[in-house]
């Protein structure tokens, strides 16, 4: 997984690297998230893996289906990607690339987990104080786990905040262990 | 036995203690798991070397920094991780405890104690991978340690602060010298650490045993990753070891702190390093495995009192400190020119050999005087010892060449037979039973008789009769003269007679 998401990365940088401005790099989001719709989609991923037809073989059928879809660009991406072998890899690259985007303009999906559904005020105060503190602008995912107990788990990027009932008890627990 | 109300009084004073704020953590997930190594995918923030917090409690260090994951090594169990588990930042570097609490007990690489004894609370912790004191704080080595061993403190001196190699096969009383060392320093001041790494946790229950018998427990660490203990521990240990040793010298004491084995610790560190797909290299062992041994032996050092006053903050003023590394390398077959016996041989300043021949043949300790040395220790050796040992390479040395040459000759000239005559005495008079370390005043007597020729007419087989008769005699009738040489190994003319008159007063009672 760590490897894939590795190589995925340098395709995505190089994708980032391409796009002049914040126009390009919308329609590059979009493009590469309908082309990982395809590769994702359950008929495609059995046709990228049957063994028996070549390489080229494969990269022409993909290439087929989203030719119209997408612009040259686009599709030389596709074309180098299943030229490697690395078809499979298109969610990765768009998810990589997205990362990229969010970075670039200042943005960040942070995940809420939460006991209960949240207020309006509340996201908003977390939005307010999250976006102060790691400087973006933060979009929020919401969730709600009643295994929680109480509080709420954020998380944006590798960083986690747990302020949540069963984290302050698994924590309590390591400690009263030791 | 424990008052259950005591326990709940304690669980209670840790629940209102309890930190329960939630807190910002940089985290990954576990993608891997697979003998003792982890691969964690995302945190980004991760340190070469600092301590991961793994669920349960446990912990890792991140040896691999890659791209998007962090390479780590379980220290302890792993067979509670699993795919998917969460991993946090601690923004801390490994660390260990330090402090003479430590003394006289046994723990394992992260200072926990498993002896049974409770708690350890120190003061201070220490990280274990520290950088040696560069050449402005360091002074020249001009004390002995002495290890109460003839054949060493004669023939091979060890000042404070240096580093001396240990090297033999299995088998050959290796750990005997060091322990023997350990034992001779009651009284003397030096703190002493020994590391047990890769061992028969039955084995390292055998030394503390012995220590604890000799009372040299009290002035002891033990740290001990046995060779059940994971390979992280097992190689970690050495520097673990190392940290505490350098809490005395780095406040103006004098420590010593014994390798056992080296070895094994390569091997180790050998195993992470390929689990971590680090490229191998000769006998497989990785790019950096003479850096291994080579900065922890930089650590064994003398320092100045400048150093010291600095480091202490003026609290100890006009002293200097030392750490002693006795190195163990465990040999295979007696090829020394093997990857890590050569990496450490060139790292150290000097090395004793014991050989299997000679432990064989009854010469224990079985030090080959040949090709023993000890680069720095000359000038470092006690007067005494050293005006007396003079002789006794060079006996030893023709003796070597001469007992080659004569097994052609069936008659020998006079002095060639002389020569060979005292050279046996003088082997049999280099053998020292274990656990029982010499004072420099009996090694002078032992010494003298050697030199003096006293010994000549003294049937080879009677020799150590003699030196302990000698000995026992000495204690009961030379008690001042003990006091005048006393452990600095003072020397002049008047107390060399002394001595001659000492043993000469003894061989004319014949008590032997």
């Amino acid at each position: 997984m760590s490897e894939d998401t590795t190589v995925a990365n340098s395709y995505a940088k190089a994708v980032h690297d391409l796009c002049a401005d914040s126009t390009q790099a919308k329609h590059w989001s979009e493009a590469l998230a309908g082309l990982s719709a395809v590769a994702q989609n359950a008929d495609m991923v059995a046709f990228l893996g049957d063994e028996k037809r070549s390489r080229s073989e494969r990269l022409a059928g993909f290439v087929k289906v989203v030719e119209d879809a997408v612009d040259q660009q686009a599709l030389n991406l596709v074309r180098l990607l299943g030229e490697r072998d690395r078809l499979d890899l298109l969610p990765e690259v768009a998810s990589g690339f997205e990362a990229l985007r969010a970075d670039a303009e200042r943005r960040i999906v942070a995940s809420v987990v939460s006991a209960k559904p949240l207020t309006d005020e509340q996201s908003n105060q977390i939005k307010t104080a999250l976006g102060k503190r790691l400087d973006r602008t933060v979009e929020l995912e919401t969730t709600v786990d009643e295994d929680l107990i109480g509080g709420a788990v954020i998380r944006a990027g590798d960083l986690v905040i747990d302020g949540s009932m069963r984290g302050e008890l698994e924590h309590l627990a390591v400690q009263m262990s030791r | 036995m424990i008052n259950p109300s005591e326990i709940s009084s304690l669980i209670k004073e840790r629940i209102e203690n309890f930190d329960a704020g939630a807190e910002a953590q940089t985290v990954g997930t576990i993608v891997s798991v697979g003998d003792g190594i982890i691969k964690i995918h995302g945190l980004s923030e991760a340190m070469l070397g600092e301590m991961l917090e793994l669920p349960g409690g446990s912990f890792a260090v991140a040896m691999n920094l890659e791209r998007d994951s962090v390479g780590a090594v379980v220290l302890g169990n792993y067979e509670h991780l699993n795919e998917g588990d969460q991993v946090k930042c601690t923004q801390r570097i490994l660390e260990v405890p330090i402090g003479k609490e430590l003394l006289g007990r046994v723990v394992n690489t992260l200072g926990q104690p498993i002896d049974g004894r409770g708690e350890i609370d120190t003061e201070f912790t220490a990280p274990v991978e520290k950088i040696a004191p560069g050449v402005i704080e360091r002074q020249s080595v001009d004390e002995p340690i002495l290890t109460g061993i003839k054949a060493i403190d004669s023939m091979v001196p060890i000042g404070r602060g240096q580093r001396e190699l240990i090297i033999g096969d299995r088998q050959t009383g290796k750990t005997a010298v060091a322990i023997d060392t350990i034992i001779n320093q009651k009284g003397k001041g030096v703190y002493c650490v020994y590391v047990a790494m890769g061992q028969k946790a039955s084995t390292v229950a055998n030394v503390v045993r012995e220590l604890e018998k000799h009372g040299a427990l009290e002035y002891t660490i033990i740290v001990s990753a046995s060779a059940a203990d994971p390979a992280a521990m097992q190689y970690l240990a050495a520097y673990a070891g190392c940290t505490m040793g350098e809490y005395f010298r780095d406040r103006g004491m004098d420590s010593l702190i014994v390798y056992d084995d080296l070895t094994k610790q390569a091997w180790a560190y050998r195993q992470i390093s390929l689990l971590l797909r680090r490229p191998p290299g000769r006998e497989a062992y990785p790019g950096d495995i003479f850096y291994l041994h080579s900065r922890l032996l930089e650590r064994a050092s003398r320092v100045n009192a400048d150093y010291v006053e600095k480091f202490t903050d003026g609290e100890v003023k006009g002293k200097t400190g030392s750490l002693t590394a006795l190195p163990i390398i465990e040999t295979q077959g007696g090829d020394v020119s093997a990857f890590v016996p050569t990496n450490v041989i060139s790292i150290t300043d000097g090395q004793i050999f014991l050989e299997t021949d000679l432990f064989n043949s009854g010469i224990r300790p079985a030090i080959n005087p040949g090709v023993s040395v000890s680069r720095v220790g000359g000038s470092a050796q006690t007067k005494a010892v050293k005006k007396l040992a003079g002789g006794i390479r060079t006996d030893l040395a023709q003796y070597r060449e001469l007992a080659a040459f004569s097994q052609f000759a069936s008659d020998l000239d006079e002095a060639t037979r002389k020569q060979l005559e005292r050279g046996k005495r003088v082997t049999e008079l280099m053998k020292q039973p274990q656990y029982k370390p010499l004072s420099v005043t009996e090694m002078a007597l032992s010494l003298t008789a050697a030199n003096e020729g006293l010994l000549d007419d003294v049937p080879v087989e009677k020799v150590n009769d003699f030196e302990a008769a000698l000995h026992a005699y000495a204690s009961d009738n030379a008690g001042e003269l003990a006091k005048k040489i006393g452990d600095e190994g003072n020397y002049s003319d008047e107390i060399a007679a002394e001595l001659k008159k000492v043993v000469e007063d003894f061989k004319s009672k014949g008590v032997y």
